[in-house]
C-alpha cells in the first residue's frame, strides 16, 4: 500500500486521510422491519444498537461514541442512546440532520474520530418510525424552501426524485423499462432476504400494471416505509483484530454538498443539472481515496430510495457510462452471478427504508462474508453509497485480514 | 383561462428573506433576485447571491418567459390538501433571464424545451405562480 496519495484530487494534492484503510465496521445489529410497530424510536434504537454490540461481541463498557442522523427530527440524540444503553461517559457524539445523504458520512465521520484519537469504538445508528409515526416520504416538513413547493402541490420526495427523472430520461434516453428493470432484479434478491418487507417476485408485466404515484413513478419504484432501525459499530482495523472480530475496511470515503445544493434538503432551485447528482460530483474524490477503480469493485450498494436512484448511481460512480445503466442491468450484471451485484438486500426498495443505513449494514455482510442467503462469493471489494439528490456520501468497503 | 390550480390550499410560511416576493406576487408582480454586481438573476429569495455570493441582491423584475426543463405528473396527493386537484402537472421552469422556478401547468402534452409564459394565479385568498404554454 505505497502509493494511495490521490492522483486526480484537485491541486495541491492532498495526503490520504489516516482513516482510510485503519478503520472499518465489525458488527451490524437490525431490529425487524415492521409495518405495524409499537415501539419508540429510542426502543428501536436501542435494539439495534444492543444487537450490533452482541453480534461483534463488544461489552457496552467499551462503547465510547455515538453517531446518528434524522431529518427534521424524526429520530433521537445520540445522548438519549448513549443514556438507554448505560453507556459511560462518551467522547465523541454526533446528530446530523440531513437524511439518506449521511449514513456513509455519519461512519466515515466515526471512522475520522477514532483515527484522530477521539474515540475508540463508536456506535453508528439510525431509528425511525417511518410508517407509523413521522413518514420521511409524505409529511410536510417546514423549511426555508418550502414555502415554494407546498402551496403548488410539490410537497414529498417521490415528486421531486420523479422531477429529476423525467429530466434523466430525456436526456440519457432511459425509460420506464430502465426503471422496472431495477425493481424487477432487486425483487430477485429480496426473495432470498428474510429481513425484506416486500419478497414476492415481479415480472414486467405486474410492473406496468401498478399505478401511477407521480408520473413516472409506480408504486414498486418507490421505498417501502417501515418502522425500524440499523446499527453498526465502527472500531480500528487493530482493535477489530485483538478481538478477533471480522472486519469491513473502510478503504475509501467521500461526501460532497454540492456546489448549488440550495438552502435546504429539499431545495435544487439552483442545481442546473438534474441529471447528475450528488454521486457524480464526490466520484473522483471517492476513487481517488482508496487508489481504485470502478473495475475492482465486487458489489455496489446503491442508496435507493426511488428506482432511478440506482440508474445515477451507476453511471454516476463510473460503472457504466452515460445512458446505460438500464441495459446494463437486464444484461444479468447487477443479479446474483453477475459481473457486480447490486443492492443484494433487495434494497430499500423491497427491505424497508431506513434510509440508508441498511444498504451499509447489508454492505459491511457482504464484505465479511455473513450475507447468508445472498452472500456474493468471494466479496473482497463494496461501494456503497448514501443520497441521491445534492447532498451524498460514499465509502469503498474492503475485506479486513482476521 | 382558469387558473391551474383549483382546489389545493396550503398557506406559504414566507419569512424575513421571502416576505418582498410574496408582497410583490400579490401585487400581480413576478420579481427574481439578481446581483448588482454581475447582473446574475437567482430564485428562492437569499441575502447572498447562489452563483457569485454576492451580498447586493436586489429584485428585478422578469418578462415571465421560459423553457419547461422537466415535470412531473401526480397521480396520488400524498397530502391531504391536494386529494381534490389529481392529477395535476407541476413543470420546472428555466426563465429566460436565467433563474430556475416551479409551478403548475394544466394537465396536457409537455417536452422539454416547450416555451411557457408565467401567470399569476388565486386559489381562496392565496396568490401563486404557475406557468401557461407560451
Amino acid at each position: 500500500m505505497g502509493s494511495l496519495v490521490a492522483t486526480s484530487s484537485p491541486s495541491p494534492k492532498r495526503e490520504r486521510p489516516s482513516f482510510l484503510g485503519a478503520t472499518g465496521i465489525t458488527g451490524v445489529g437490525y431490529t425487524n422491519m415492521r409495518r405495524h410497530g409499537k415501539s419508540s424510536v429510542l426502543g428501536l434504537a436501542l435494539e439495534a444498537c444492543r444487537a450490533a454490540l452482541a453480534d461483534c461481541g463488544l461489552a457496552a463498557e467499551e462503547v465510547d461514541g455515538v453517531a446518528s442522523f434524522g431529518l427534521f427530527g424524526d429520530s433521537v440524540t445520540s445522548q438519549a442512546v448513549g443514556t438507554g444503553l448505560g453507556l459511560g461517559d462518551l467522547t465523541y457524539t454526533l446528530d446530523l440532520n440531513n437524511g439518506g445523504s449521511q449514513p456513509c458520512f455519519a461512519v466515515m465521520s466515526a471512522a475520522m474520530a477514532i483515527a484522530a484519537g477521539l474515540a475508540h469504538n463508536v456506535l453508528v445508528f439510525r431509528a425511525l418510525t417511518g410508517r407509523t409515526g413521522t413518514k420521511v416520504g409524505s409529511t410536510r416538513f417546514e423549511s426555508p424552501t418550502s414555502q415554494y413547493r407546498y402551496p403548488i402541490g410539490f410537497t414529498a420526495y417521490p415528486y421531486y426524485i420523479a422531477m429529476w427523472a423525467r429530466r434523466f430520461m430525456i436526456e440519457t434516453g432511459a425509460t420506464e423499462n430502465d426503471l422496472a428493470a431495477v425493481v424487477i432484479s432487486q425483487r430477485e434478491y429480496a426473495a432470498r432476504n428474510e429481513r425484506a418487507v416486500r419478497r414476492n417476485r415481479i415480472t414486467s408485466e405486474e410492473y406496468f400494471v401498478r399505478e401511477y404515484v407521480v408520473e413516472p413513478f409506480r408504486t414498486v419504484d418507490c421505498t417501502v416505509e417501515v418502522d425500524g432501525a440499523v446499527a453498526v459499530l465502527v472500531t480500528s482495523t487493530d482493535r477489530a483484530s485483538a478481538q478477533g472480530a471480522p472486519i469491513a475496511v473502510i478503504e475509501g470515503a467521500a461526501w460532497v454538498t454540492g456546489s448549488g445544493s440550495g438552502l435546504d434538503i429539499a431545495d435544487f432551485h439552483s442545481w442546473r443539472d438534474f441529471t447528475r447528482n450528488c454521486q457524480f460530483r464526490l466520484a473522483p474524490r471517492l476513487w481517488a481515496s482508496c487508489g481504485l477503480r470502478p473495475a475492482d469493485i465486487d458489489i455496489a450498494e446503491i442508496y435507493d430510495c426511488f428506482s432511478p436512484a440506482v440508474l445515477y448511481g451507476l453511471e454516476g460512480l463510473g460503472f457504466v457510462g452515460r445512458g446505460e445503466a438500464g441495459a446494463f442491468i437486464r444484461d444479468g450484471h447487477t443479479s446474483a452471478g453477475g459481473s457486480l451485484p447490486v443492492n443484494t438486500h433487495g434494497g430499500l426498495l423491497n427491505e424497508g427504508y431506513v434510509h440508508g443505513m441498511n444498504t451499509v449494514a447489508e454492505a459491511a455482510l457482504q464484505i465479511q462474508g455473513r450475507a447468508g442467503a445472498v452472500q456474493v462469493a468471494d466479496a473482497e471489494t463494496c461501494a456503497v453509497t448514501s443520497g441521491v439528490l445534492v447532498d451524498g456520501s460514499a465509502l469503498i468497503l474492503r475485506k479486513g485480514d482476521r | 383561462m382558469s387558473p391551474p390550480q383549483q382546489k389545493g390550499r396550503v398557506r406559504p410560511e414566507t419569512d424575513r428573506d421571502s416576505a418582498w416576493w410574496w408582497e410583490a406576487l400579490s401585487s400581480g408582480r413576478f420579481e427574481v433576485c439578481r446581483c448588482a454586481p454581475h447582473g446574475h438573476y437567482f430564485f428562492p429569495p437569499a441575502p447572498g447571491c447562489s452563483t457569485c455570493g454576492s451580498p447586493d441582491v436586489r429584485p428585478a423584475a422578469v418578462c415571465g418567459f421560459g423553457v419547461v426543463y422537466s415535470w412531473i405528473v401526480v397521480h396520488k396527493a400524498l397530502d391531504p390538501a391536494f386529494v381534490g386537484d389529481t392529477p395535476y402537472t407541476i413543470v420546472t421552469v428555466d426563465l429566460d433571464e436565467g433563474a430556475r422556478v416551479f409551478g403548475r401547468i394544466e394537465n396536457g402534452p409537455l417536452e422539454a424545451g416547450q416555451r411557457v409564459c408565467a401567470t399569476i394565479y388565486n386559489v381562496r385568498g392565496i396568490t401563486l405562480l404557475g406557468f401557461e404554454r407560451a
